[in-house]
């Protein structure tokens, strides 16, 4: 698995309901994964919540995935498990596999929502 | 892998005598970010923007007597030299 640059996971698939935004959904998942930090360590304790803020700026469309990938390298094998690591390649394969959504957020847009506005924002607060 | 740690009663091994490729390993959940380890070695040890240490993946023999000051000083003991694998 290694040689594939694979690694061992928390072995959880959550399937997307059609229309659910993979950026929103994984800046929430990242969100939760900061706050199960046990907080013994001081790149995760303070690592993995600046990395869910910064995927969260993405997902509402500011800021830029610079630092998002500069937060992945400070949380990455810097604590006694494997939590930020984890936590690090979820983020590091959003950014490899849709490279592009978060500009299109920052545009006001989504791939993944339909017409009637996304599942993930209520048509109130979609921005044009 | 040798850790080899030095404390008041038993002075018979310098810290990391034996490790033949030595670098620095931080123990995560000891560090505190006090920094001792950057003062010391300011080329070496990097911090973060929380203040914690960034160490190389590997150490020049020249660095090593300065990394040994660090693994001794660290307040938490916190900082090992341990052997890299090559």
């Amino acid at each position: 698995m290694t040689e594939a640059g694979l690694a061992l996971g928390a072995g959880i698939v959550l399937p997307l309901v059609k229309g659910a935004c993979t950026l929103h959904r994984t800046a929430q998942i990242v969100g939760h994964l900061a706050d199960e930090s046990a907080g013994r360590c001081g790149p995760c304790l303070n690592g993995l919540p600046a990395l869910a803020k910064s995927i969260n700026e993405l997902d509402r469309g500011w800021g830029s995935s610079t630092r998002a990938e500069q937060l992945i390298r400070l949380v990455t094998k810097r604590g006694a498990c494997a939590h930020p690591d984890g936590t690090a390649r979820l983020v590091l394969s959003l950014l490899k596999g849709w490279p592009r959504e978060h500009l299109a957020h920052g545009l006001g847009e989504c791939t993944f929502s339909t017409s009637m506005g996304s599942p993930n924002w209520p048509a109130s607060e979609m921005v044009s | 892998m040798h850790i080899f740690h030095l404390d008041g009663l038993t002075q018979l091994a310098r810290i990391g005598d034996g490790v033949v490729n030595p670098k620095l390993r931080v123990d995560w959940p000891l560090c505190c970010g006090r920094g001792l380890c950057h003062e010391l070695m300011p080329d070496v040890v990097a911090l973060d923007e929380w203040g914690y240490p960034i160490v190389p993946d590997s150490l020049e023999s020249h660095q090593v007597a300065d990394a040994r000051e660090a693994v001794r000083v660290c307040p938490t003991l916190a900082l090992r030299l341990v052997d890299a694998p090559r």
